[in-house]
């Protein structure tokens, strides 16, 4: 007993302290990697919605989208971005989708993703100077039921021998760009009546005290 | 259902652990010369998989991971503790906790298999201490965990499907292997750069699989 | 003076000689994993270096309080944790290259370069000593990875480091950044490797 007690208990001491050490460390870089990602995810979400000047996020549900507006005033709204999840090949994929007001898709950016390096990484090639995005750049003006890959009859060209990868991102997008068009695609049609009428009675109540 | 066959096939064929993901590879040149102990490292392989894919998706959801699942948040609660759920993120402590539970888990089944069934140690002992250092299983744990999300099902499937695919590229590696012996080879080329070779071939007939449909 | 030789020679010999992927081959799933460019090459190639200098001068300073019976779990631990030091680090700060490297950065752990020369060298030899051998082959395995990168993002990518190379009118070999390009260009490093040794090596014993 006494022979594996001893050797637990020294190893026990070693895990702990790496554990101790190990804690240090993350307190150090979370912040800096949650900052990483928060800028990241801002970058990528006026990246693919340039137009938009002003966002803001909305939940309907557990479905998470973000309205951009064209200027603070908020009166017109320029398109959304929601985030869509494929699983790939090795990885969730984080895709981030920007949507016109007619939900097809103005431009979409992969922020995350750690698929086999040269093979679905090439999804990405914002990042070589040298490549223009071409997997990226496909997406553009697409309406959802033409977003799939060629090989399942749709209109994208998958990357070489990452077709997992390119399907995962297809679909994932596809799907996300579907489920907005639900849950906004109504409200879209209410909002800018309601707004009508609440601009309207904010003039009334100015001009009642203009008479006044 | 059909997800976990995808998943299966996907793990067998179309991202075989060694020859599309690179996972593995140690054991793949090592103990491939000889189709018998291609084999016996090969059943080892898939029984310390599914072990391990099990083991380290539990520890990962009820120890590592933060939110309504974590034992010590469920703990802090029932002490009258307030607080939030993602107070207890151990998610960087995932190497050092995958790593220790997979030697574990081999010293413990080799102590098993030694004690339950003779015959068994006998086949695949001596491949077990190999197994630990083996970046297959750790790989397997992290993808399940860390990089796909997959729940405990679909972990184990994907473990015992990856071993699947190991075992299977080990013995079809050992049969070229085995013939190659009598090859006349460049000098050079000899032993480890013509195993490569081989193992770029197979690859390249392996990468065929990524057509297939689902 | 005798033992600056030692350490310059521990240092040395991991280049070539002792080169741990090339010769010895080990830890070859990351090389073959991470080479499909140049930049990846480097960045595993520092972290591994990192991992395998400070898990080596741990590994020999705390020789006389490891139980012999349990070393290698003690060895694993003290790598782990230096391991996800990186992994934490390069999250923070160098996020598209922790992101390209995936799963292989955790991996790090089951390299058996690192604890193959824990078990074999730094916890027999001294400080100093340790350390030189853990520069040596970390600076042996990196090379490797970088020349592999290069290799095969340049045929299969037409560029080295980003930078174009070939010119626009080359058509890549895309096969070269795919998974049988690793297989093919590694098997050619290592004869290539091999005719290098003995050619420099003609009269001795190879």
């Amino acid at each position: 007993m006494k022979d594996i007690l001893k050797p637990g208990l020294i190893l026990m001491a070693y895990g702990i302290i790496a554990g101790l050490a190990l804690g240090l460390v993350n307190s150090m870089t979370a912040p800096k990697i949650a900052a990483q990602e928060e800028a990241a995810r801002m970058a990528a979400i006026e990246e693919v919605l340039p137009t938009a000047t002003v966002f803001e996020t909305k939940t309907e549900g557990d479905f998470e989208y973000i309205v951009g507006y064209t200027e603070e005033s908020k009166a017109e709204i320029a398109g959304f971005v929601v985030t869509a999840l494929g699983n790939g090949f090795s990885s969730t994929i984080r895709t981030v989708v920007g949507v016109n007001t007619d939900f097809t898709v103005a431009a979409i950016e992969i922020v995350y993703q750690s698929e086999t390096p040269g093979l679905g990484t090439k999804a990405v090639e914002l990042d070589d100077p040298t490549k223009e995005p071409w997997f990226e750049r496909q997406f553009d003006g697409l309406p959802p039921s033409d977003i799939n890959v060629d090989k399942d009859g749709g209109k994208l060209r998958s990357i070489t021998g990452a077709t997992i990868t390119s399907r995962a991102i297809a679909r994932s997008v596809a799907i996300t760009v579907e489920k907005l068009k639900t849950t906004v695609g109504s409200s879209l049609e209410q909002e800018p009546t309601e707004e009508v009428i609440d601009s309207t009675n904010d003039i009334e109540i100015v001009e009642e005290g203009g008479v006044e | 259902m059909a997800n976990l066959l995808v998943i299966s096939i996907g793990a067998i064929l179309i991202n075989n652990f060694i020859l599309s993901r690179f996972l593995g590879l140690c054991p793949f040149i090592g103990v491939s010369k000889k189709t018998e102990t291609a084999l016996g490292m090969g059943m080892a392989v898939i029984f310390v998989m599914v072990l391990a894919s099990a083991v380290t998706w539990v520890i990962w959801t009820y120890l590592l991971c933060p939110g309504e699942t974590n034992l010590f948040w469920i703990v802090a609660r029932a002490c009258g503790s307030e607080v939030s759920a993602q107070a207890f993120d151990l998610r960087f402590l995932e190497t050092i906790a995958f790593i220790l539970i997979i030697a574990s888990l081999v010293q413990f089944v080799e102590l098993v298999l030694k004690k339950m069934s003779p015959a068994l140690y006998d086949a695949l002992g001596i491949f077990l201490p190999l197994i630990t250092t083996n970046c297959a299983i750790l790989g397997v744990a992290e993808l399940n965990t860390m990089s796909l999300g997959y729940g405990f099902l679909e972990s184990v499937v994907h473990g015992f499907s990856a071993g699947v695919g190991f075992l299977l590229a080990l013995l079809m590696m050992s049969g070229v292997r085995e013939r190659l012996e009598f090859a006349p080879i460049p000098r050079f080329m000899r032993g480890l750069p013509v195993a490569f070779i081989t193992s770029g071939l197979m690859s390249m007939a392996f990468l065929g699989f990524s057509g297939l449909k689902f | 003076m005798s033992k600056k030789v030692s350490i310059f020679k521990d240092f040395t010999k991991g280049l070539l000689v002792e080169n741990p992927t090339l010769v010895l081959a080990l830890g070859l799933c990351p090389t073959l994993a991470v080479s499909s460019s140049a930049i990846n090459g480097l960045g595993m190639g520092v972290a591994a270096t990192f991992v395998l200098v400070m898990s080596n001068i741990i590994v020999s300073l705390i020789r006389p309080l490891v139980p012999a019976k349990i070393r290698i779990p003690i060895f694993i631990v003290v790598i782990a944790t230096f391991v996800t030091v990186v992994k934490l680090v390069m999250a923070a700060y160098t996020p598209a290259l922790s992101e390209a490297l995936g799963i292989f950065i955790p991996l790090i752990v089951v390299n058996c370069i690192i604890l193959g020369r824990a078990e074999a060298f730094a916890s027999k030899h001294g400080v100093l000593r340790s350390a030189a051998d853990g520069l040596g082959m970390g600076l042996g395995f990196s090379l490797t990875l970088i020349l592999l990168g290069s290799f095969r993002e340049l045929l299969g990518n037409g560029s080295i480091f980003g930078a174009n190379i070939m010119g626009a009118s080359y058509q890549p070999a895309i096969m070269m950044i795919l998974p049988p390009g690793a297989f093919l260009s590694l098997a050619m490093m290592v004869a290539a490797s091999r005719w290098i040794l003995e050619k420099t090596s003609k009269g001795g014993n190879s």
